[in-house]
């Protein structure tokens, strides 16, 4: 089934993209790519996401610099931002939450664990 | 799947390039933070993605690779050479991995345990464990083999593309449910969204395309432009027709589109120097130098294939400068140098070419040691080598085999010689110089055609055989008569072709290429090609069109021969050699003295100015006609068909008229197949066709015409070329076609009389078309004394036109007469005369010319007259 | 005609596959796999100049491959091929070579024990591009090692 709700991935590897896009496809989202903070902000300026997957480590605007932009833009709906982490990552994660994430997930992650965390955040109950 | 994988191994494949220059700089400059950043978030997704995709050995030593930057990040580690040899070879080990799974489709099987210990062993003190588990993400099934990783290609080309390309995979197809989707949102705001994701997910500036695709897209051109050509051909051979406009169109879109794709083709010259800084690094760490690498003009764009083939030769050389060329420190400071070596890269366009410059501040070369070894090679004899100058003896490297160097070290290998070097950029058109200064470095120079695709060039034929010479090397085509004498001469038992005011040296093809003649009929043209500053003569038997050609690479087993610079396959399907006329040029050797003689010849013509442009052409015979140019109109070729015999007169429908047209010869037999050649004489808003055979060639020569015939339409002879040829005596095919051409302005009440006073009948014959096309009714007098007998016959004449050297009496003599005479006293005289020095202006003025105009202006003569006569007749009217 | 033993008996020992030729009735064999086509050669479009090795250049699918003159090659008396003989094509180091020999023969199986190594009576040139002598019930075969067989100078 394909669900009107717009995924924004903001990754700087192309492959990493590649992977998320597909596994939200298959749940039936509609995906767009970013591939660094800048690009998604810019992006959020014209268009609001319901739900955007956030790396920590991209070049020009890294992921909690992209976190507080978004947060302090105000977008309508407020988009479900998800952080996205590494286990060495993992202390950080509180300076995410508090600077406004959601959620995290641990890269990397497969499909399964990607869908759990979204029915947790009730993105899969919408239509 | 493997789409996945292809791209994880393009887009690991740049970052490590990446990485490998990048850390090379950082460890020049260890307290930049950002290259540190930059550095440690390109492993670190690497790292990141090798979890995605399931390839633990990766990941293991990315990870590893990623802790030591870290530590260096977090300022626990310093930055040792060690620390950073240590990186590299995680940065190769990865390497090796992603070539593994490129073929074989998945990781090997190994440990990196070893490696990854040494790493993990710089680190913490607290050994961690030998390496960290990543998590096992579901492995691809299959994994089929991967093709080459592509290159990115600017979007402003393939923009159009992109936007019907699927950019982003996750919108792909989904199968909708039917009906009751139940839009929360408005349609618009769907439509919105979609071309949103579409638009960030272009946000990036290129793509990546797949090798194969361009190069098919490449040769797909190439078809499309050969059939572009042969359509423009048969489009050619019609007149007007409905296919002109469209094909035009076409024509330019297939140019364009020849353009842009010649353009995806091209590479930044970077692309082959992202090696270079970790080359460089190793060999200085390893030889204990210390040495840095600039390179300047890293995004000077060229072809992919040159660059390819550049590749090799630049790594070598550098390696070259590293290795043998800069010393090490203590003795640079001995020097008097920097304790650092540079090797500076530059590379720029210029002229068509790409120019890649190559300099070290090392040792330079040694002279002496290469004189020496020329000798013991048996390349040279002693005497020989003592006479050589410096540069001369440099030249020596280039030879097969020849290398200095001490010893071959395990850095530079062995057997790869500048000879290789040099044979590498010869066959993609290239040179290659050198300069070095004993102690102060050396410089390499090479010098690159833009593109090798697609030239143009002319087909030839020499002994049955066919050729192709590139468009570029030529300037002329010559067709030279089958009768021995014609134009090719000999001096000094040298042949030459003299064309024009040029004396041109031959190379005959065929004697070139050992072939024996063929037929009867050979040495029919000869090719005018430049090469460097030298203009020379390719002789050959036949010559065809000239083709658009795909240059491909010669086999590496012809390489040797240098007469060819690429071969390539016609539209008709054969293969041909393209000629190389550098090569062709280096065989005809003995230029030397031959230019001396053109030199003095040169000289001796351009003592005379006046030269005048004839129209060469054939008509009733073999022997070459001659015609002044500025008399005719238009050549035209004119379908035999469509001339209409009427009343014993031929006639043809042109322009919107009838012309008549006139044989040179009474007895022409007029063809009724083909096309008849067709010399167009306009005036007054009337035209004539003069038949001939065949339009030969445009020639400047001086005027010197010499007898006059008694031959009807032929006014006499005249040296062109060196030559004598006949001289058309244009008024007689033009009072054939209309017995009043030359009367016609007596219908006009204001028409002009000019006297026209020239001893040459050729003279007469040139200017007065062109009076009488400026409304002039014009009579002539073939010297003073015939002038003057006109004037007792009581003529009277608005403007007299007179030459100055003319026998009985001549102009100045004349213009005395007449103006000591009531009669003529007060009508307008200007001279024509080929002598315009001040002097004899002046002498002219004080006999009494009005005006004085140079000969050589004929084309300007009307003009010239009127402003003569004006101003002539606006003194008159202020004298009185 | 041709020597087989039972490809399931060859499974133990090596045993190649040879396309066979024939230059100047001396039988010649390169590894099948080796081989991308035969072909009957049409239109050979010489190279002026080149080495003597070279017959010419053929256009084969819109590439241009080398054609190399076996008889020359190999040192054996020439012969005017005059639109006879065939092409048997390779590849060596990326570059397409089609070998001009007499006759081509069967792809024939022999396994490693037929095999003689280099008889030290072999010509010089033959023992430079020569892998190995077989066996075989047609006479001797001398397989040929492509690489080297197409290492040809400048100048020959």
């Amino acid at each position: 089934m394909s669900r009107n709700i717009l995924c924004l991935v903001v990754d700087d590897s192309r492959t990493i993209r590649h992977v998320a896009a597909s596994m939200l496809a298959a749940l039936g989202f509609k995906v767009a790519e970013a591939e660094h903070g800048a690009a998604a902000v810019s992006f959020c300026n014209k268009t609001v996401p319901d739900f955007v997957l956030l790396d920590w480590n991209m070049p020009e605007m890294d992921g909690i610099t992209c976190l507080r932009a978004l947060r302090a833009m105000p977008l309508n709906p407020r988009p479900i931002v998800v952080m996205c982490t590494t286990e060495s990552g993992m202390s950080k994660i509180q300076e995410a939450l508090e600077a406004g994430a959601d959620e995290y997930i641990m890269k990397p992650y497969d499909q399964d664990v990607l869908q759990d965390k979204l029915d947790q955040l009730g993105l899969l109950e919408r239509a | 799947m493997d789409d996945l994988l292809q791209e994880f191994l393009a887009e690991t494949t740049e970052s490590l390039s990446v990485l490998d220059v990048e850390l090379v700089r950082f460890e020049r400059d260890s307290s930049d933070a950002t290259i540190l950043s930059n550095i440690f978030r390109l492993m670190h997704t690497i790292k990141g993605t090798c979890g995605f995709l399931g390839l633990p050995r990766l990941g293991s030593v990315a990870h590893a690779g990623e802790n030591i930057l870290g530590k260096f990040r977090d300022g626990e580690l310093a930055v040792t050479p060690l620390a950073v040899t240590l990186i590299l070879r995680a940065i190769d080990r990865i390497r090796e991995l992603l070539a593994e799974l490129e073929t074989a489709g998945a990781e090997p099987a190994g440990s990196d345990a070893e490696l990854i210990d040494e790493i993990n062993g710089l680190a913490a003190p607290s050994g961690g464990p030998a390496h960290v588990e990543i998590a096992e993400a579901e492995p691809a099934s299959t994994l089929p083999n991967i093709g080459d990783g592509g290159f990115p290609v600017a979007a402003e080309l393939l923009a159009e593309i992109a936007q019907s390309l699927e950019p982003v995979p996750a919108a792909a197809p989904a199968p909708e449910l039917p009906a009751p989707a139940a839009p929360r949102e408005p349609a618009s705001r769907e439509t919105a969204k979609e071309g949103e994701a579409r638009e960030a997910a272009s946000a990036t500036s290129s793509i990546r395309v797949n090798v194969d695709t361009i190069e098919n897209l490449m040769t797909l051109i190439s078809e499309l432009v050969l059939t572009r050509n042969q359509l423009l051909q048969m489009q050619r051979a019609q007149k007007e027709n409905d296919f002109k406009v469209p094909l035009q169109r076409l024509s330019h879109i297939t140019s364009d589109l020849q353009d842009g794709v010649t353009r995806m083709r091209m590479q930044p010259i970077g692309n082959a120097w992202n090696k270079l800084p970790r080359i460089v690094r190793d060999l200085a760490v390893e030889t204990g130098k210390k040495i840095e690498l600039k390179m300047l003009g890293a995004e000077t764009e060229l072809d992919r294939q040159v660059l390819e083939m550049i590749k090799d030769p630049l790594t070598h050389m550098v390696r070259n400068s590293a290795d043998h060329g800069i010393e090490d420190g203590l003795k640079r400071l001995a020097a008097g140098k920097p304790e650092t070596g540079t090797i500076a890269l530059d590379a720029y366009h210029e002229s068509g070419h790409i120019f890649i410059r190559i300099a070290d501040d090392g040792r330079g070369l040694d002279v002496e040691r290469i004189r020496q070894k020329a000798i013991t090679n048996g390349l040279a004899t002693e005497a020989a080598a003592a006479a050589m100058s410096d540069q001369q003896v440099l030249q020596f490297i280039f030879r097969a085999g020849f290398s200095t160097a001490e010893k071959v070290t395990s850095v530079s290998g062995r057997g790869v010689g500048m000879d290789v070097v040099r044979t590498n950029i010869e066959r993609i058109g290239g040179t290659i110089e050198l300069s070095s200064v004993a102690g102060r470095g050396t410089t390499f120079l090479i010098k690159i055609p833009l593109t090798l695709a697609i030239v143009s060039a002319l087909i030839v034929e020499v002994s049955g055989q066919r050729f192709a010479i590139p468009q570029l090397n030529v300037t002329e085509l010559v067709s030279v008569a089958e009768r021995a004498e014609a134009r090719l001469e000999t001096i000094n038992s040298t042949p030459v072709l003299r064309l024009r005011d040029r004396l041109l040296p031959l190379i005959s093809l065929r004697a070139a290429l050992h072939l024996q003649p063929q037929g009867t009929s050979h040495d029919n043209f000869v090719i005018v090609a430049q090469v460097g500053g030298s203009t020379f003569g390719i002789v050959v038997d036949r010559v065809f069109d000239t083709e658009e050609i795909v240059v491909k690479p010669v086999a590496p087993v012809l390489r040797g021969t240098p007469y060819y610079v690429g071969n390539t396959i016609l539209g008709d399907g054969s293969v041909i050699m393209i000629l190389d006329p550098n090569g062709l040029s280096a065989a005809a050797g003995q230029m030397e003295g031959l230019d001396q003689a053109a030199a003095q010849e040169r000289s001796a013509l351009a003592a005379h100015a006046d030269l005048a442009s004839f129209l060469l052409f054939r008509a009733s015979g073999k022997e070459l006609k001659a015609i002044p140019l500025e008399l005719v109109s238009r050549i035209e070729s004119l379908a035999a068909a469509s001339i209409e015999h009427v009343g014993g007169r031929q006639v043809v429908q042109y322009r919107e008229h009838l012309m008549p047209l006139v044989p040179f010869d009474p007895a022409h037999v007029w063809k009724d197949q083909g096309h008849q050649d067709v010399l167009v004489f306009s005036d007054n808003g009337r035209s004539m066709g003069l038949a001939v055979d065949e339009v030969v060639d445009i020639v400047r020569e001086r005027m010197a015409v010499e007898l006059s015939s008694a031959r009807p339409g032929l006014l006499g002879s005249a040296i062109i070329a060196g030559k004598a040829v006949d001289v058309v005596d244009a008024a007689y095919f033009l009072t054939q076609a209309f017995s009043d051409w030359f009367e016609v302005t007596a219908l006009h009440a204001a028409a002009k009389r000019a006297l026209l006073v020239d001893d040459s009948p050729f003279f007469r014959n040139l200017v007065a078309p062109l009076l009488t096309s400026a409304n002039w009714q014009v009579t002539t007098a073939s010297d003073g004394a015939e002038a003057l007998k006109l004037r007792e016959a009581g003529q009277n004449f608005d403007v007299i036109i007179s030459d100055i050297e003319m026998p009985n009496l001549d102009g100045l003599a004349l213009a005395c007469a007449i103006r000591n005479d009531e009669r003529w006293r007060t009508v307008p005289m200007i001279a024509l005369s080929s002598h315009t020095e001040e002097a004899d202006i002046n002498a002219g003025r004080e006999a009494g010319f009005d005006d004085y105009l140079a000969k050589s202006d004929q084309t300007r003569l009307p003009e010239n007259l009127a402003r003569a006569m004006r101003a002539t007749a606006s003194n008159q009217r202020r004298a009185s | 005609m041709t020597m087989h033993t039972n490809p399931a008996e060859l499974a133990e020992s090596e045993a190649k596959s040879f396309v066979t030729f024939k230059v100047a009735d001396q039988l010649f064999g390169v590894p099948v796999t080796e081989v991308q086509d035969i072909l009957a050669p049409d239109a050979i479009a010489p190279v002026p100049g080149g080495p003597a090795d070279v017959c010419g250049l053929i256009n084969l699918r819109g590439r241009i491959v080398t054609v190399i003159d076996m008889r020359t090659r190999l040192s054996l008396p020439p012969q005017d091929h005059a639109g006879k003989g065939m092409c048997v094509t390779v590849e060596s180091r990326g570059d397409a070579y089609t070998l001009l020999v007499d006759a081509v023969g069967d792809v024939i199986t022999l396994s490693s024990d037929l095999r003689e190594g280099n008889p030290a009576t072999l010509d010089a040139v033959w023992r430079e591009v020569a892998d190995a002598v077989y066996r075989t019930d047609q006479g001797l075969l001398v397989s040929l090692h492509i690489d080297r067989l197409l290492a040809i100078g400048p100048k020959s």
